[in-house]
């Protein structure tokens, strides 16, 4: 592993991520989806942004893998596209962003990529009891009683 | 008899260790108490011969939040987790219970114990395997280590340990090569029969490896169970560690943990909106690749190493 300093900024996916949806030669029977629909080609979110590249990076898996056997490249393309997805997800994994591809006859046609959540204490599950418990709401100063949510958590991990 | 209903929203491993504070209350005080819980995680009360059911609204029943502060004095001070909420209970309500064994306190029926292990009934054979957790929830991924050195791993030691993945739907768990992957498909209760008949178990500060201790040993079985922890800095490991686990740990190896755990949250911030991205609870030295430092000093190949011996010292005697 690298041992210089952490640049945050590697963390951002580019604003105007490559979609190769724009491009002349475009297969639409080679694009994925993303987690069972189609993705946006513009968002302002971090996290569709990185989406959309990793979900470009399986159409490259695709379009590499559906070229004739015969091609002369094929296989050298698909290995590049293999560990262009594996660089991908490299850099976003201090975020925990990695995608699940669903393959069909060679083919990726969905990614899984988990968004995660805010992280929140366990849903109350226990059958024993309807008693519903918050620790340490007690300690909470009036003020914060109403207007806009503040997230608080009090286990230690 | 005193009655007491003991309640805890924390995380299932916090919950394992709540599991002892009652064992150990009970054994302090044999007869004194009635005890039942209210909990986030009732699989892991199954069985539990120190549970009666309780009314809150009965006359006389008492509700406590359970907690363990130790946890603040844990750099400092000889404690274990195992410590950590039989001490609470002690405050609460003045006693001097202290913990009787080193491990959390899960019981299985004797109908669970005598089922084949989920893998045999998979696979329909026996298959000697380890449970593997490469990754965990998104709140404290200072835990996480890099996906391509749990990985490697599993590469070094294919041909001689099976390894079969867990985790949870919806955590950071990118999916292993060469391993059986059950993530995803347990309950919590079918992943306690999972460790259950686990050789060992590797994994990161988690669940897991409260359950490796607390979760009995088959029949036979004499050696205690393997579990290898990849830990870093975060956490003293004479907090976490149990008898017969291997921690990786980097306290004292680091500024950031030179004397002590650093007890951040998280390597990077997710912007998610969470209070674990708060600077305080960021961690302060992370390499380039994205990954805490004390995480990036522990190799591949030494925990790899760990796990053989932990695997060849497994042995069976005849009940």
């Amino acid at each position: 592993m690298n041992s210089g300093p952490f640049d945050p900024r590697q963390l951002l996916p580019p604003e105007r991520p490559q979609d190769p949806r724009a491009e002349r030669d475009f297969c639409p029977n080679l694009w994925p989806l993303c987690n069972g629909t189609i993705l946006p080609s513009m968002s302002r979110d971090l996290h569709e942004r990185r989406c959309l590249e990793l979900v470009s990076a399986y159409y490259e898996l695709n379009r590499q893998w559906a070229l004739p056997e015969e091609t002369p490249s094929r296989s050298d393309g698909v290995a590049q596209a293999r560990r262009a997805i594996g660089e991908l997800e490299d850099r976003y994994a201090p975020l925990g962003f990695y995608g699940e591809p669903i393959f069909e006859d060679g083919l990726c046609r969905d990614v899984g990529i988990v968004r995660p959540g805010l992280p929140s204490l366990p849903a109350e599950n226990s059958s024993l009891s309807s008693q519903f418990v918050i620790p340490g709401l007690d300690d909470l100063p009036t003020h914060e009683l109403t207007g806009p949510p503040v997230i608080r958590r009090w286990s230690h991990g | 008899m005193d009655k007491y209903i003991f309640e805890s929203r924390l995380s299932p491993g916090d919950i394992v260790m709540l599991t002892a504070a009652v064992r150990d209350l009970h054994q302090a005080y044999p007869g004194r108490f009635i005890t039942d819980v209210r909990s986030s995680c009732p699989d892991l009360w199954k069985n539990n011969p120190y549970l009666t059911p309780l009314e809150s609204s009965a006359p006389g029943v008492r509700s406590i939040s359970c907690h363990y502060p130790l946890i603040h004095r844990s750099n400092r001070e000889p404690y274990h987790f195992v410590h950590g909420f039989i001490e609470h209970l002690n405050q609460e309500l003045g006693l001097c219970a202290r913990p009787t064994e080193f491990k959390g306190d899960l019981h299985l029926s004797e109908e669970e114990q005598g089922r084949p292990s989920p893998v045999h009934q998979r696979l329909g054979q026996k298959v000697p395997y380890w449970l593997i957790a490469a990754g965990g929830k998104y709140d404290y991924t200072l835990k996480w280590w890099h996906r391509r050195r749990w990985q490697e791993v599993v590469d070094q030691l294919e041909g001689r340990v099976q390894f079969v993945q867990v985790g949870e739907p919806g955590h950071y768990h990118p999916p292993l090569r060469g391993v059986l992957d059950w993530r995803g498909k347990t309950s919590l209760r079918e992943l306690i029969l999972l460790v259950y008949h686990a050789d060992g178990i590797l994994c990161p500060v988690t669940l897991l490896m409260h359950l490796a201790a607390a979760v009995p040993l088959p029949p036979g079985r004499s050696r205690l169970r393997g579990c290898v922890v990849v830990a870093g800095g975060r956490e003293p490991a004479h907090w976490e560690q149990y008898p017969g686990h291997q921690f990786h740990h980097t306290i004292g190896q680091l500024d950031c943990c030179a004397d002590g755990g650093c007890w951040k949250s998280r390597t990077v911030a997710l912007g998610d909106g969470s209070e674990l991205d708060r600077p305080e609870a960021l961690c302060v030295d992370v390499t380039s690749s994205g990954l805490a430092r004390c995480m990036d000093l522990i190799s591949s190949a030494e925990v790899a190493n760990s796990v053989l011996r932990s695997h060849s010292s497994y042995s069976f005697k005849l009940p």
